[in-house]
């Protein structure tokens, strides 16, 4: 396993919403598809496919992990992920360099950044 | 006979991806293809389909999976199941909420509408009436939740246009919205709460 975070920059679009939907709660490969959906407003959606596809990846690399959260009435079918501190870190540092592009975007773009309010 | 072809799409994986995925795949498309439409979901297996066995380097598993797979779509087309223009609307799809029309409200919300939430699981139940009166909306609604407790209230804020209809409702875990769109004579959305869950 690779553990230079580095190495892994910059995240695909899939990689970056299923780590971001992993950061807060673990959850299963369903509610994954529907967090990435919410936070990009509907904007990118992931099949099944696709899903599993960068799940597996994550795994590999050991940024995600299968957790063994089960609930009564839970498909045995379904299985829970989370997010491993290798995955998070890598998610902090994919985090920090969009930082840095959207910075220099606002500079070149002469866009205000965002003022807090009072 | 879509959910076997779909079965036939995930078998064709190489068999350690298909161990570990390919059951909660076929679960996904059991809760989710009724509604979303099984298009999306074949396109995306193909493309699985093929990174997988392109990862692998197995060129002539690819060419026997992608021929396989052709086939299969071919079946499909000819079974009607993938319509011409497929459109995916996955549950939490923000539907087009256009202002109401100035010919007036499109009368094909009026009625009693009822569903199951589909997230997380089958959990809850929805009920609705709507009613247009000279152009003004008025709903009433009852939501079972997972819990099984029922909530009853009044739909506000009724907005139709098109084929999408939203309303906000009181509920215990504050104002929540719903948000649907007519397809194919069914109501299909989803439920957002304030606290941004989406059912």
């Amino acid at each position: 396993m690779n553990d230079d975070v580095a190495s892994f920059l910059p995240l695909s679009p899939a990689i970056l919403h299923i780590l971001l939907s992993l950061a807060g709660e673990e959850r299963h490969g369903y509610a994954i598809m529907q967090e990435v959906a919410r936070q990009s407003d509907g904007q990118y959606k992931l099949g099944p496919g696709t899903l599993y596809d960068n799940l597996q990846k994550l795994v590999n690399h050991g940024m995600v992990e299968e957790s063994s959260r089960r609930s009564a009435d839970d498909d045995p079918r379904r299985r829970y992920y989370r997010l491993t501190s290798f995955g998070r870190r890598v998610l902090t540092a994919e985090i920090a360099r969009l930082e840095s592009v959207i910075r220099e975007a606002r500079a070149h773009l002469r866009i205000p950044s965002p003022r807090r309010a009072l | 006979m879509t959910r076997w072809l779909y079965r036939c799409l995930l078998r064709l994986h190489p068999a350690s991806f298909r161990e570990q995925y390919a059951g909660e795949m076929l679960w996904i498309y059991d809760e989710t293809a009724a509604y979303a439409g099984v298009g999306a979901f074949f396109s995306d297996g193909l493309a699985s389909l093929a990174r997988q066995w392109v990862i692998r380097g197995g060129a002539w598993k690819a060419a026997a999976g992608g021929l396989g797979a052709f086939v299969m779509f071919g079946c499909m087309l000819s079974m009607g199941a993938i319509p011409a223009r497929h459109v995916y609307i996955p549950d939490m799809m923000e539907p087009d909420l256009p202002v109401l029309a100035s010919s007036g409200p499109p009368p094909q919300f009026n009625g009693h509408w009822a569903g199951n939430f589909l997230f997380p699981g089958p959990a809850g139940q929805m009920e609705f009436t709507l009613t247009e009166n000279h152009g003004v909306w008025s709903g009433e609604l009852q939501v079972r939740g997972a819990d099984g407790v029922v909530h009853r209230g009044i739909a506000e804020d009724i907005r139709a246009g098109g084929n999408s209809i939203s309303f906000r409702f009181p509920s215990n875990r504050g104002e929540m919205i719903y948000r649907g769109r007519m397809i194919q004579g069914k109501l299909r959305g989803y439920v957002r709460a304030a606290d941004g869950r989406v059912f």
